[in-house]
């Protein structure tokens, strides 16, 4: 094991640093060594000191020297001295070193600085009549400094092989050439490296903004001011000439917004563009950005995105490179980054991009580290709506029981203070049991409501029976008449059971509890939004394997897009909120809740103009009990 | 000595139908289930109404309508009946609603009184006689 492999990182010079593999350095200096036959090793010049072990190498006249106490100090004074006085002038000079020998050295230059010398030579030079004066008078004057007598060294220095004028220059030239290559590997990796240190600051700052959003209201919102100032920011570091984000969301007008950032021609950094839906493959035009990858597959938006190198786009025409990234799907939004790096004019593969092509796992990594962030800001989002809902709903629930509580108090102080007359009194002692059952109804629904889940019921609280035509009109009845006097209140006619049309009805396997609060919640959403002196009906019709019962109304109307969403959990229909503001948004869920327990399905029909009114229908399909078909 | 006469707004009728059970003894009490009918029987000029007992969460109407659904509609009935109609009958208002914000504007348009639902029709007659005098 050399000595380099036990040193720490922080020791290293910032060549050896730089390099990291420093196995291939190694090799290449000793392949140009042993080709050119000469002696050699390297000096980082912040760390000149440290030697690179295995081009160390020396002539038998410089071991001798370096033996001698005082001798290794000189021969490292005249080698810094060279290799300074290279760096200085930031090209390869050769001289005579104190020991008499031709030394050569390259700087290898990286921004204008010399970052280390390649040091190699001890040679004699065979074809210049001007080199052995001078040599010889450097060898004795080295012989005086170390206290031996003059020409004790002479032996060892003739020894030394030569080399001619016209090698030295070919070998300076070809040394170079390796010390350019190098500083341009060094350059590309510092460059990565401030690159990379800078997205890691840039990833830390996004982090920190969309934490520090997680606490608002709009965490969404915020993540999408956030990356607008950051994606413009990875696209400068990755030196793209455009960064686009695109955000679809079918079910909004069918466009998508774009943010794009063209630094190369200095153009306004943000841009928002409203693209409808049907140039989603051509998202920006004037030959400037293409993304042809971008397959449209049915109303889903699935993108089929280009992320392996071989799936690159590279349009002929216009010469630019996207790497698309979805980054989210939160609900219907599609989000996709992507990033441009123009090729050279008639280029047909991907190596002139080589700079370009570089960043992209960096933009990948980036791109993770976004849709992370922003999956935990969905999260957030997603928390803070549920919580806002059961805050609605605890607040409306709240009303929905001081409303009729305070009824019953107020009507009982009436009759307390002998303000009513006996006959009057009797009527509010009737209204008073009728009133006592709604707010139990309430109580139910709500403690339903507070389950958890997207099935509020257990199987185990399944208990059906059997029920036939009879049974089943009876409990219709009873479930009417708790309604009787609200209806009378508001001068309804109803609700009614059309019972000639039940009487064909097989029997049905019900759990008549559950199947109970079905209908109340039901005929109280009717009454509750049924116009004065109108009817209210519950009807039935048998089918193939199946019955419907259909409860009308007329009343409040209910909108087409409306019909499928009043079902969910705390949400009312637009009309039915300004009618009754006190409503929570579960009396149908509970109901849809009920019916699938049943496996049978309800649904809503859009309201239709009839002699009443706008007629609301709500229909409940029940399977017919297995055997006990018609 | 004639009777006063209170126009009561309120859409929940089963407490309507209390107050004004308890009402109906000492005051005349006219019934409208939202705003826009108690606008127009204020407007139709019919009735000589010496207070208004009003509800604040109430259905929407054609000409009563708020940003919140329903839910501060009867801050708007207010607000056009003193403000914007100029009228000078005295407001009370007999709410759930116990939001300082929405109390805060109540004042500033001029209503009277807020009382509260928790209250019983017997201390609701003994802030409505404070402004029947």
């Amino acid at each position: 094991m050399s000595n380099r492999e036990q040193r720490n990182e922080d020791q290293m010079s910032r060549i050896e640093r730089l390099f990291g593999d420093l196995e291939t350095f190694d090799l290449i200096l000793d392949r140009v060594l042993r080709d050119w036959g000469g002696q050699g090793t390297v000096i980082p010049r912040d760390q000149p000191r440290r030697l690179f072990d295995n081009q160390s190498t020396f002539e038998p006249l410089c071991k001798e020297i370096r033996a001698i106490e005082g001798g290794e100090e000189l021969c490292w004074k005249c080698n810094l001295e060279r290799a300074e006085e290279a760096a200085k002038e930031g090209k390869p000079i050769d001289y005579i070193c104190d020991n008499g020998l031709l030394d050569i050295t390259v700087p290898i230059m990286v921004r204008g600085q010399s970052i280390a010398t390649i040091l190699f030579g001890q040679r004699r030079v065979s074809d210049d009549p001007d080199f052995e004066p001078e040599a010889i008078a450097k060898l004795r004057r080295t012989e005086r400094k170390l206290g031996l007598q003059p020409g004790s060294l002479q032996e060892y220095w003739e020894q030394v092989k030569t080399i001619t004028r016209a090698e030295v220059e070919q070998a300076k030239a070809e040394v170079n050439r390796i010390a350019k290559f190098i500083a341009e590997i060094v350059t590309e990796r510092e460059e990565l490296q401030i690159k990379s240190q800078r997205s890691t600051e840039l990833e830390r700052q996004l982090n920190e903004l969309a934490l520090s959003n997680l606490s608002k209201t709009e965490p969404v919102k915020d993540f999408w001011r956030v990356l607008g100032v950051v994606f413009p920011k990875i696209c400068s570091i990755l030196d793209a000439q455009a960064g686009v984000v695109l955000r679809g969301h079918p079910t909004k007008e069918e466009t998508f917004t774009i943010q794009t950032r063209y630094p190369s021609t200095n153009r306004s950094s943000q841009e928002l563009y409203t693209v409808p839906e049907s140039k989603w493959q051509k998202l920006i035009r004037g030959g400037v950005v293409c993304v042809a990858n971008l397959e449209e597959s049915d109303r889903q938006y699935e993108l089929r995105l280009p992320f392996e190198e071989s799936e690159l786009v590279h349009p002929r025409e216009t010469e630019i490179a996207i790497i698309p990234m979805q980054i989210s799907s939160h609900q219907a939004e599609r989000v996709v980054l992507a990033m441009a790096g123009t090729s050279p004019p008639g280029s047909t593969d991907l190596v002139p991009w080589l700079p370009f092509k570089q960043q992209i796992d960096l933009f990948k990594m980036l791109g993770s580290r976004l849709r992370a962030a922003y999956g935990s800001v969905i999260g957030q989002h997603e928390r803070l709506l549920h919580e806002e809902q059961r805050r609605q709903y605890v607040q409306d629930v709240m009303h929905q029981l001081v409303g009729p509580l305070s009824g019953l108090r107020a009507h009982c102080e009436a009759l307390l203070h002998g303000r009513v007359s006996v006959q009057r009194g009797r009527v509010i002692l009737e209204t008073l049991v009728e009133q006592g059952g709604l707010l139990q109804r309430y109580a139910e629904n709500f403690g339903f409501a507070a389950r958890s889940g997207p099935s509020i019921f257990d199987p185990s609280e399944w208990n059906p029976e059997l029920c036939d035509s009879k049974r089943l009109v009876d409990i219709l009845i009873k479930c009417t008449k708790s309604f009787q006097g609200q209806a009378k209140a508001k001068d309804l006619i109803g609700p009614s059971v059309n019972e000639s049309s039940f009487r064909r009805f097989p029997p049905l396997m019900l759990d008549v509890e559950l199947f109970e609060i079905l209908i109340l919640n039901l005929c109280d959403n009717a009454v509750k939004y049924s116009y004065q002196s109108t009817p209210t009906t519950i009807a039935g019709r048998v089918l193939d394997s199946r019955v419907e019962i259909e409860i009308t109304n007329y009343g409040i109307p209910l909108k087409p897009e409306e019909v499928n969403m009043i079902f969910q959990r705390y949400t009312r229909s637009k009309q039915a909120e300004e009618h009754e503001p006190l409503g929570t948004g579960i009396g149908l869920f509970i109901c849809d809740q009920i019916v699938k327990l049943h496996k049978g399905t309800i649904r809503a029909l859009p309201s239709k103009k009839s002699q009443h009114g706008n007629e609301v229908k709500f229909i409940v399909t029940l399977p017919i009990a297995k055997g006990q078909g018609r | 000595m004639a009777k006063h006469t209170i126009l009561y707004v309120e859409d929940e009728q089963w407490l309507m139908g209390g107050v004004v059970d308890y009402l109906s003894a000492d005051y005349n009490v006219l019934r409208a289930r939202n705003g826009d009918q108690a606008l127009a029987l204020l407007e139709s000029g019919k009735h000589n109404i010496d207070l208004i007992l009003l509800d604040i969460m109430m259905p929407q109407g054609d000409r009563i309508r708020d940003s919140r659904r329903g839910r501060t509609s009867g801050v708007e009935f207010a607000r056009i009946v003193l403000q914007e109609q100029g009228y000078d009958t005295p407001i009370v208002c007999y709410t759930v609603v116990n939001d300082r914000r929405v109390h805060d504007e109540l004042k500033q348009i001029g209503v009277k009184e807020i009382v509260s639902k928790r209250e019983l029709p017997s201390e609701l007659e003994r802030v409505v006689k404070k402004y029947l005098r």
